[in-house]
């Protein structure tokens, strides 16, 4: 329907204007019941033409554009609009999409300065990097303690900005939807069992405990991307690591049932103070306790965490208790098939 | 003396690992680009290349395919330095016949010396 509603109604009002008049004349003329006959019609073709303009033409269309618009809300934001119902709506369903078509091409342009200011970044940190190790190893001439000292802490600045770099080149990834382009039928035990080797030094360096309990049976294949269910892996145990003191244990166990693959890491480390337990997965976030450690975070690698889990159909949770320790557990579905999963890209 | 070819475009990276390599006692030769390094390369016969992936023009793989194709350099081990930490990455460059991959942030100089070492040996 293309009309607008303001010429439907000065239609049906002079529809029935003119109706009416017809009526009053024929009345006046005869004093015949006829009049009353059309003035009855006309109002039945009136309210039927106007039920017909609002449920077709605004009603229905707003349905669309509720369900479309709480589509987008959601982050389907490639979604647009497409016409319907009377020109007013139209009018406002063009504007929604030229709107939504600036709120998209904006989240683009960010994630790609992101993702380009975190490429820039890595060579030059990478040459400081470089250059404070190798004048830190006598490469330039012999260093004093106190100088060493200075030039380990920024090495180890260096390290952590490289390490953010890294982590806000994933979220963008994430974010531009670049992601599990690369699946594979991998074990999860093999990544976890890698990994734990990989942390032996430093959990040494720390002097916590870290084991991998014996896994029962044989652990199935599953379809995923390998890099990033490292990636996952790795930061739990990292976190484990890291907010776990010294003579501290850090706990992991595979389990499977009928449904699923459970991945636990369990620490004694400081815990998560229970009314920060809801945010522990937002973007950013640290919690308190965690600031207060001499441990050097992103707040990315949870948000990471959860985003790579469920993208593999899986899930991700937690229980801690401030002071005593955490337990993070994901899950890998068994159940999702090679060819769904592939399907589903 | 040992010759090593570093074929990396970043000035500063470039400049630290030759330092690097010079002082442990190698002849270290830089190449900026593609064309460059495999020009060196035939002509110095060095005994290692360090390649990096991402170079302007001709790209560290188009680099491995070439050098396949060239009888005199064919056989140098080639260490791969890049910014790239993707596994298929990884894969491809082995498979066009380099003998190992270094992450530039993971590693530092020192660390790829002692890789060097590792190659020659």
């Amino acid at each position: 329907m293309k009309f607008s509603i303001q010429a439907a109604v000065i239609f049906i009002v002079a529809l029935l204007f003119v109706a009416s008049l017809i009526s009053v004349y024929f009345a006046a003329k005869d004093e015949q019941t006829l009049p009353l006959v059309l003035v009855a019609g006309a109002n039945i073709v009136a309210v039927t033409l106007l039920t017909f303009v609002i449920t077709r033409g605004i009603l229905r269309p707003l349905k669309i554009i509720r369900g479309v618009v709480s589509r987008i809300g959601k982050g389907d934001i490639s979604l647009r609009m497409k016409k319907t119902g009377v020109r007013e709506i139209g009018e406002l369903q063009d504007a929604f999409n030229s709107m939504i078509t600036r709120v998209e091409r904006a989240q683009k342009m960010k994630t790609e300065f992101v993702s380009l200011a975190a490429h820039q970044l890595r060579t030059p940190l990478t040459a400081i990097k470089w250059s404070t190790t190798m004048a830190m190893e006598g490469d330039a001439g012999p260093v004093s303690k106190e100088q060493k000292e200075l030039l380990q802490k920024a090495a180890e600045s260096t390290d952590r900005m490289l390490r953010l770099v890294n982590d806000l080149l994933n979220v963008a990834k994430i974010e531009e939807g670049r992601y599990l382009k690369k699946l594979t039928l991998s074990r999860i035990d093999d990544i976890v069992k890698g990994m734990v080797q990989s942390y032996q030094d430093l959990a040494k360096r720390k002097r916590v405990t870290l084991l991998l309990k014996d896994v029962k049976g044989v652990i199935p294949e599953v379809v995923m991307d390998e890099e990033k269910m490292r990636l996952v892996v790795q930061n739990l145990l990292e976190n484990a690591l890291h907010y776990t003191r010294k003579e501290g244990k850090v706990m992991v166990r595979i389990e499977q049932n009928a449904k699923e693959i459970q991945v636990s890491i369990e620490d004694t480390g400081i815990g998560i103070p229970k009314e920060q337990e809801g945010r522990i997965f937002e973007k950013f976030f640290r919690a308190a306790n965690a600031q207060k450690e001499e441990v050097d975070g992103s707040g990315l690698g949870l948000y990471l965490a959860r985003n790579i889990v469920e993208a593999h159909g899986g899930k991700i949770w937690f229980k801690s208790k401030e002071g005593k320790g955490t337990t993070f557990v994901f899950s890998l579905p068994l159940t999702r098939g090679v060819e769904e999963f592939l399907n589903k890209r | 003396m040992i010759k090593i070819l570093i074929i990396e475009d970043d000035k500063f990276l470039r400049e630290l690992i030759v330092q690097k390599v010079s002082g442990e006692g190698y002849e270290a030769l830089a190449a900026s680009d593609g064309t460059e390094g495999l020009k060196i390369a035939q002509e110095e016969k060095p005994s290692l290349i360090l390649l990096d992936l991402i170079l302007p023009g001709m790209d560290g793989f188009e680099i491995l395919l070439q050098m396949k194709a060239m009888e005199e350099i064919k056989h140098i081990p080639v260490i791969i330095l890049s910014n790239l930490g993707q596994k298929e990455d990884v894969d491809r460059a082995v498979e066009l016949g380099a003998k190992d991959y270094m992450i530039k942030a993971h590693f530092t100089p020192g660390e790829i010396t002692k890789k060097i070492k590792e190659v020659l040996a």
